[in-house]
């Protein structure tokens, strides 16, 4: 338990000291979510219509920008090689990674949805499903970055490569977080729930397969 | 015997290469022959459709590559697992040579079934399960490709393709069973094992030539690249 609690705590004091340098992916999506609007011709009909998707289009785009660095920098930097070494299943290596993930990136990100939603003329209970799918939907979504991420580790262009993977592999979350948040298909939150229970595990034991073979 | 020594011996390079100098060529002839007897039943000798006229055609072309694309993915699928577990060159070679194959097997089907679609459905594409599906099997296709080729350590890039292939598997049921789970646009299968086909024989014979006929294509163009991936110089093992 001790590593597990200090690869969070780790990943904490970096981004502390950096001064919360990660919060730039929130700025990504906010400024995604402005561009929007102004890129269409501003018909009030039409922002309601559009602004679940392009918060959840929003979402994974600054959160694949977050991912790109997830386990390249500690890779760089060598602490990834001692995490993998230290007295820990890699499988928790990666759950701890995308536990600070979610807590420096995807919940600070949740907390600006309602003002986002503000530009769109959501209304409430729209809001409050697309929070409640985003959460729900946000450990299997985290497990499929892991995976883009693990697998684009030390590649030419990984960034590319990253989101070339990545992307198609959240289709079915995005389709079915989207269709949730809309309210448009009453079972999208139980076919979520399912996504989860099936994808969840065998994704992360994929990415620490992944990572133990380039490290062994 | 264990299983690993049991698919060293069958996946053997110089087996392979054995096979590949007496084969290459009646594979060549059979795969002219099919081509030749496919395209002309499916152009002239054919009826054309009562409803779709001569459009029809296009499937001969659309459903074959469809077949190809997804058994081409599942078999890249197999062959990764079969590397991974067992660290057999020639799974990862063949992967290798095959990829490119299927994905143009893809994209033919995503272009010929958006051909067919406009006068018919009246439109080049639809949001539909199937053709999504479809689609996302493209893109890992090309996933599989920039894996290939991403990473200055071959061996390295042979692994995480595999991973890639694998993972994607699961789309494969997905694209085989969409028009049966979801009833959105795409017509079901007329086409299913030991049940009567609902296709007239008319039809269903060209359809089953140009079937052999994209099989024995694909067959002979991956021999061919995994020929030339285990002699070159600079793959050799």
């Amino acid at each position: 338990m001790r590593p597990f609690i200090a690869i969070i705590r780790h990943d904490w004091l970096v981004a502390r000291a950096r001064g919360f340098s990660s919060l730039l992916s929130l700025m990504f999506f906010i400024t995604i979510a402005a561009l929007f609007p102004l890129s269409s011709d501003l018909n009030p009909q039409l922002l309601p219509k559009m602004g679940v998707s392009v918060l959840w289009m929003a979402m994974l785009l600054s959160l694949l920008l977050a991912s790109d660095r997830l386990f390249a920098e500690p890779a760089r930097h060598g602490t990834l090689d001692l995490w993998l070494k230290a007295d820990i299943l890699t499988e928790f290596v990666i759950v701890a990674k995308l536990i600070a993930l979610f807590v420096l990136h995807l919940a600070p990100l949740l907390l600006t949805v309602p003002l986002v939603a503000l530009w769109y003329h959501l209304p409430v209970p729209i809001i409050g499903n697309t929070m409640a799918a985003l959460l729900l939907t946000s450990p299997t979504l985290l497990a499929v970055v892991a995976f883009g991420a693990c697998l684009s580790l030390h590649a030419r262009r990984s960034a590319a490569i990253n989101a070339l993977i990545t992307l198609p592999l959240t289709s079915p979350l995005i389709i079915f977080g989207a269709s949730s948040s809309m309210n448009v298909q009453h079972d999208g939150f139980l076919w979520l729930t399912v996504l989860l229970c099936l994808l969840l595990a065998p994704l992360i034991w994929m990415s620490a397969r992944i990572l133990e073979d380039h490290h062994q | 015997m264990t299983v690993s020594s049991f698919f060293h011996s069958l996946f053997r390079p110089a087996t392979f290469l054995r096979l590949y100098r007496h084969g290459a060529t009646p594979l060549l002839i059979v795969t002219i022959a099919l081509w030749c007897v496919g395209a002309w039943m499916a152009l002239w000798s054919s009826p054309p459709d009562y409803q779709q006229g001569s459009l029809v055609r296009i499937m001969y072309i659309h459903v074959p590559s469809a077949w190809m694309a997804l058994l081409i993915y599942s078999l890249i699928g197999g062959a990764s697992i079969i590397f991974l577990a067992n660290r057999l060159p020639l799974a990862h070679i063949f992967a290798r040579a095959a990829s490119p194959v299927g994905a143009a097997f893809a994209l033919i089907t995503l272009i010929t079934g958006s051909l067919w679609g406009k006068p018919t459905w009246g439109t080049y594409w639809v949001w539909d399960a199937r053709l999504t599906s479809a689609l996302i099997l493209f893109f890992f296709y090309m996933g599989h490709y920039a894996l290939l080729h991403g990473f200055a350590s071959d061996e390295l890039a042979a692994r995480r393709a595999s991973w890639l292939a694998i993972a994607g598997l699961i789309n494969v049921p997905i694209v085989k069973f969409s028009v049966d789970w979801w009833h959105t646009l795409h017509q079901p299968a007329s086409l299913v094992p030991f049940v009567r086909s609902a296709i007239h024989p008319d039809l269903l014979t060209p359809l089953l030539v140009m079937a052999c006929a994209a099989a024995s294509y694909a067959a002979l163009v991956i021999a061919w690249r995994m020929n030339h991936l285990l002699t070159s110089k600079q793959n050799a093992p």
